[in-house]
C-alpha cells in the first residue's frame, strides 16, 4: 500500500461516517438545546451576543490576519512571530533559518568548486576524489536545505498557532476593556460609535 | 524530500481544517446548507479557543436559524418555524415568530383547545412584547376569559391594553365587555372581602373605577366600604394614623358612609381625651399629653386636643409650682412657723388642690390651736368626735347609771385633759364610778390630726 492509497482511504473513511449519522429534526430544533429555558434566558443571550458584536468592530480592525502573517514567516522566518511580539522565537526561527541555508549554500559552493576540479581533472585519481568530495558536499548541501525546509514549514505552522494565540488575547482584552467600561460602543443609524 | 513537504503541507492543511470549523460553516452558509452550517458553528462555538470568532459563529448561526425558520414559515409549519426562530435568538427572527405563535394560537382554537391557545397568547406576551399583534391577543384572551368566567384574569389583561394601548381599537372593542362584568367582580370582591386580602380589593376596586362607565356608583360604594373596612382592621391593630387616611379615602366615595365615619373618628378621638383626662385628674401630666395626642392619628390638627394638650401643660407648670411652694411651706412648718407654712400651703393649694396639701392645712390650723390652748382644743376634738356620738354615749352610760343606782352613789370625774410626754397628745378622761360598776373613758387626742385613740376596751367600744 502506498503513500497516496492511506491518505485517500482516511479521507473515505472520514467522510462514510458522516454520511452513516443520522439526522435528527427534533434535536436539531429543540427550542432548549442552548439552555434557554425562558424569555430571561434567551434575552440574556441575545444581549450578550449583541454587545459582543459591537466590539467585534474593534477586533477586526486590530486582528491580525493569519494568513497574511503566514506570508510573510513565509518569506522571512521569524517576521510573522515578531508580528504577534513573541521575539525570541522569531530570533531563533530566523537564526535556524540563517544558518541552515548559509551551511548548505556553503556546502553546495564546495560541492560545485569539488565538481570543477573534477571537470578539469586529468589525473584518473584526482578525478574520482574530486567526485566523490563533490557528491557528499551536495549530500551536506541537500541535506541541510531539506531541514531548513522542515523548519520553514515548522514556522509556518507555529505563526499560525501565535496568530491565533495573539488574536484570542486581543479579544479577551478588548472585552476586559469593555467590562472596565474603558471602551463605550453606542448604535447609530449609520453604524457603531466607539470611544477609547 | 519531496514526501516530506508534501506530508508537512497536508498535516498542516487538515489540522487548519480541524480547527476552523467556522470557515467550514461559512462555506457552507454560502451554499445555502444551513444545517450543515450550524453544526460546524456550533462545533466552533464548542471548540474555538478564539473568543471573537465563537461570537462570530453565533451571529451566523442565529442567521442560519433564522433562513430555516423562514424556509418553514413560507411552507407554513408553524411549530418547526417557531422552534427554529426561537433559536435564531434574533430581532428580525422575532418578528416572525409572533406570527408562528399566532398560527398556532388560531389552530388550537378551532380545535378548543383553549389551554394550548392561551400558553401561546402567554408566549407572545411574555417572550414577543414588542410585538404590534399584542392588544389583539389580550383582546382574544380577555373574550376567553369571559367564557371561562375567570373575571381576575380578565381585568388583569384589560389593565395592560388600558394602561399601554390605551387608543387600540381592541382597547376600544375591550372596554363595554369589562364595564358589563363589573357588577359580577364587585358581588365577587364584596363576598371575598371578610376573608380576603383587603389592600388587593381596594386595588381591583381602583382599577374598575377607572375602567366603569355604568356601575360607578356601585364601585364607589364599594370602595368606602373596603376603606371603612381597611380603618377599622387598622383600628384593631391600634395603627391609628393608617386608620385614619382610610377613613379619609372612604369620605369622597360615600358621602352617607362618610358621615358615620366622621362620627366613629369623633368617638375614637373622645376616647383618648377622655383617658386624658383621667390622667390629668391624678396628676399624671405627661401621660395625659400622650394621651391627648393620640388624638391628632386619628383626626390630626384637632382643636380639642389642642387646647387639652395646651391645658395639661399649663396644669404641670403649676403643678410644679405648687410643688415648690409646698415643699418651702414644708420647711416653714419644720421650724415650727405655722402660720407662715399655713400661708405657703393655702397658696399651693390655690394651684393644685390635692389631698396631701389639703391634710397639711388641716394639721397647720390644727397646730396653731395646740401651741394657742391646747387642753381647750383637746377637749374640744373629744366632745365634736362624730359630732358629739362619742359624748353622747358616754353621757348616756352616765344617765343609765344615775337611774340604775342613784345619784348619790353613782360619781362622775367630769372631762379631764392630761398632759402625755408628747406635746402634742393629751389623755382626755370621763370615769363614772359607783359601787356597783365602773366606767374609766380615757382617749389618745392627737392635736395634729384630730384622731382619738382608745386607751382601753370600754374607750374603744364607744369610738365606733
Amino acid at each position: 500500500m502506498n503513500f497516496k492509497q492511506i491518505i485517500l482511504i482516511c479521507i473515505i473513511s472520514l467522510w462514510g461516517s458522516t454520511l452513516l449519522a443520522q439526522f435528527n429534526i427534533e434535536k436539531f430544533s429543540n427550542p432548549q438545546k442552548y439552555g434557554w429555558q425562558n424569555l430571561q434566558e434567551r434575552q440574556l443571550g441575545r444581549d450578550q451576543i449583541t454587545s459582543h458584536q459591537k466590539l467585534l468592530q474593534i477586533y477586526e480592525m486590530k486582528k491580525i490576519p493569519a494568513w497574511r502573517n503566514m506570508m510573510q514567516a513565509g518569506i522571512m522566518p521569524g517576521w510573522g512571530q515578531f508580528n504577534t511580539n513573541d521575539y525570541t522565537k522569531g530570533q531563533v526561527f530566523l537564526g535556524i533559518e540563517l544558518i541552515l541555508i548559509g551551511s548548505s549554500y556553503y556546502y553546495f559552493d564546495q560541492a560545485s568548486e569539488k565538481y570543477d576540479l573534477y571537470k578539469n581533472s586529468t589525473y584518473i585519481g584526482d578525478i574520482k576524489q574530486y567526485y566523490n568530495d563533490a557528491s557528499t558536499f551536495n549530500g551536506y548541501a541537500q541535506g541541510l536545505l531539506a531541514v531548513a525546509s522542515l523548519v520553514w514549514i515548522y514556522n509556518l505552522y507555529d505563526v499560525y498557532n501565535s496568530t491565533e494565540e495573539y488574536n484570542a488575547n486581543l479579544w479577551n482584552s478588548i472585552l476586559k476593556e469593555y467590562d472596565s467600561d474603558k471602551i463605550q460602543v453606542s448604535l447609530h443609524p449609520l453604524g457603531f460609535e466607539v470611544k477609547f | 524530500m519531496k514526501k516530506f513537504i508534501i506530508l508537512g503541507i497536508l498535516v498542516i492543511t487538515s489540522w487548519g481544517c480541524s480547527n476552523n470549523y467556522y470557515q467550514t460553516g461559512e462555506k457552507l452558509f454560502s451554499k445555502k446548507n444551513y444545517v450543515s452550517a450550524i453544526e460546524q458553528y456550533d462545533l466552533s462555538i464548542e471548540k474555538d479557543q478564539n473568543g471573537a470568532r465563537k461570537t462570530k459563529a453565533e451571529l451566523a448561526r442565529s442567521e442560519s436559524y433564522y433562513q430555516l425558520g423562514l424556509m418553514a414559515f413560507e411552507k407554513e409549519n408553524w411549530l418547526l418555524a417557531t422552534r427554529l426562530l426561537f433559536l435564531s435568538n434574533s430581532i428580525t427572527a422575532d418578528q416572525h415568530l409572533d406570527n408562528c405563535y399566532y398560527k398556532l394560537s388560531e389552530t388550537s382554537f378551532a380545535e378548543s383547545d383553549t389551554s394550548a391557545t392561551l400558553d401561546y397568547y402567554e408566549k407572545i406576551i411574555s417572550y414577543l412584547p414588542e410585538s404590534e399583534m399584542i392588544p389583539e391577543i389580550y383582546f382574544n384572551r380577555i373574550n376567553i376569559y369571559l367564557n371561562r368566567n375567570e373575571l381576575f384574569n380578565l381585568l388583569e389583561d384589560f389593565k395592560q391594553l388600558w394602561n399601554n394601548h390605551r387608543d387600540d381599537q381592541f382597547t376600544k372593542k375591550a372596554h363595554p365587555l369589562v364595564d358589563a362584568i363589573i357588577p359580577n367582580v364587585v358581588s365577587a370582591i364584596t363576598s371575598e372581602r371578610e376573608h380576603g386580602d383587603l389592600v388587593k380589593s381596594i386595588e381591583t376596586l381602583h382599577i374598575l373605577e377607572e375602567y366603569s362607565i355604568q356601575h360607578k356608583e356601585l364601585v364607589n360604594t364599594e370602595i368606602a366600604l373596603t376603606y371603612t373596612q381597611l380603618a377599622e382592621a387598622k383600628l384593631a391593630s391600634k395603627d391609628y394614623a393608617a386608620a385614619y387616611q382610610y377613613f379619609l379615602s372612604s369620605f369622597q366615595y360615600d358621602a352617607l358612609l362618610a358621615q358615620k365615619n366622621k362620627a366613629r373618628i369623633d368617638e375614637i378621638r373622645n376616647g383618648f381625651t377622655k383617658n386624658g383626662d383621667d390622667h390629668l385628674k391624678n396628676f399624671q401630666f405627661e401621660q395625659a399629653i400622650s394621651c391627648y395626642e393620640k388624638c391628632f392619628l386619628i383626626m390630626p390638627k384637632d382643636q380639642i386636643a389642642t387646647d387639652k394638650i395646651a391645658y395639661a401643660k399649663h396644669r404641670k407648670i403649676e403643678a410644679k409650682e405648687a410643688e415648690l411652694l409646698f415643699d418651702n411651706a414644708l420647711t416653714q412648718e419644720r421650724d415650727d412657723k405655722y402660720q407662715a407654712a399655713l400661708k405657703i400651703y393655702l397658696k399651693s393649694q390655690k394651684l393644685v388642690n390635692n389631698s396631701e396639701v389639703k391634710t397639711k392645712i388641716f394639721e397647720m390650723k390644727n397646730l396653731m390651736r395646740a401651741i394657742k390652748e391646747p387642753r381647750s382644743f383637746a377637749q374640744e376634738i373629744v366632745l365634736n368626735y362624730q359630732k358629739g356620738k362619742l359624748v353622747n354615749n358616754v353621757y348616756a352610760i352616765e344617765d343609765s347609771m344615775l337611774t340604775k343606782y342613784g345619784d348619790t352613789v353613782v360619781e362622775v370625774s367630769g372631762w379631764k385633759v392630761l398632759f402625755t410626754s408628747n406635746n402634742l397628745k393629751y389623755d382626755v378622761r370621763y370615769d363614772i364610778i359607783s359601787p356597783y360598776e365602773n366606767y374609766y373613758f380615757i382617749w389618745k387626742v392627737d392635736l395634729r390630726n384630730r384622731k382619738l385613740t382608745a386607751m382601753n376596751k370600754r374607750s374603744d367600744e364607744l369610738l365606733n
